[in-house]
């Protein structure tokens, strides 16, 4: 800044800031002040958060196999039904044809029915019996 | 307690002990932070029904954020100073469609004495603060009226010092010349 333009300037400047400082300091004496109801509310919600924080909730921890055997419960049914169809296929239907052989006469017709179904179930006889 | 001997306890440890529900240190907390978060509210947005408002929000998730509090970090008040002037800014992001208070001016032939000259004068400076910009609004609010240093002001607005006192030098050159022309009218010269 040029000096003499300083030594013009500097006197108004000076005059601004003085003046600035007295606005201020009169906003400062006039300012808003905090309600006592406010205040209270205030207090009051700092109290209310800080409950949890001294009584934790205590841990009511269900037992797990209620909500186990919910979860469970259809799919295990439909596979213990699948298993047990599994296992009658295997068990009983493919070897049928070679005990029944040796099977008592009265238990020839059930088996032949179950052999009939499992036939159209499968599409396969014993593969035993298939002469190969 | 006076407040004077409250401020030097530390702001952290005061919120340590709100956690663990001591009632008193959250007065001492709540009398060190509210007011002046009210003001700074009051003054950024001009309306003390929504500074109370964001008082009361501020407040609210500094005790919610009690139990997480990190010692050492920042000072609780900076914390909430940055709460509320976030809150202020979507404040006024949402009004800004709306044209601002013009100041209003005051009748000086009425004002017979001086305490209601004062008053005057204060209410024309928070409505010449409402033209400023709001970042400028802010750093002058935070120096002059609520008495910061310029690291605390930096802290809150999350910008550097000398950042600070630019916008504090440009908002204070800013207010003089919105003040300029009622000076006379609001008194100051008969003072002198």
């Amino acid at each position: 800044m040029h000096w003499g333009m300083k030594m013009t300037t500097e006197r108004p400047d000076h005059d601004q800031t003085e003046a600035l400082a007295r606005f201020f300091e009169d906003a400062r004496a006039h300012a808003p002040a905090l309600r006592p109801e406010l205040r209270r509310t205030i207090q009051q919600q700092a109290v209310l958060s800080a409950l949890p924080a001294r009584n934790p909730p205590k841990a009511t921890a269900a037992p797990w196999w209620p909500r186990w055997r919910a979860a469970w419960s259809l799919p295990g049914l439909a596979a213990g039904a699948l298993g047990a169809l599994g296992a009658f296929w295997i068990g009983v239907s493919l070897p049928m044809p070679v005990l029944a052989i040796d099977l008592p006469v009265w238990l020839e017709a059930p088996l032949t029915y179950v052999d009939l179904i499992s036939l159209h179930l499968i599409g396969l006889d014993d593969p035993l019996l298939l002469e190969f | 307690m006076p407040l004077e001997m409250r401020s030097d306890l530390d702001q952290a440890t005061l919120l340590a002990r709100v956690v663990q529900g001591d009632r008193q240190a959250a007065e001492i907390l709540t009398d060190l932070i509210a007011p002046r978060i009210l003001r700074y509210s009051a003054r950024m947005l001009g309306d003390l029904t929504e500074a109370e408002d964001i008082t009361q929000e501020a407040m609210f998730r500094l005790w919610r954020m009690a139990p997480d509090w990190t010692p050492g970090a920042a000072q609780p008040s900076t914390w909430v100073f940055r709460v509320a002037s976030n809150l202020c800014t979507d404040r006024l992001r949402r009004r800004r469609p709306t044209q601002e208070a013009a100041p209003e001016l005051a009748d000086t032939g009425a004002s017979a004495n001086a305490q209601m000259m004062a008053r005057t004068r204060a209410r024309a400076l928070e409505d010449a603060l409402q033209q400023l910009p709001e970042r400028q609004r802010q750093a002058v609010i935070l120096r002059h009226l609520e008495e910061m240093s310029n690291p605390e002001i930096a802290a809150i607005l999350m910008v550097g010092v000398e950042a600070v006192e630019s916008l504090t030098a440009r908002g204070k050159r800013n207010l003089s010349a919105i003040l300029a022309g009622q000076r006379d009218a609001l008194g100051y010269e008969d003072d002198d």
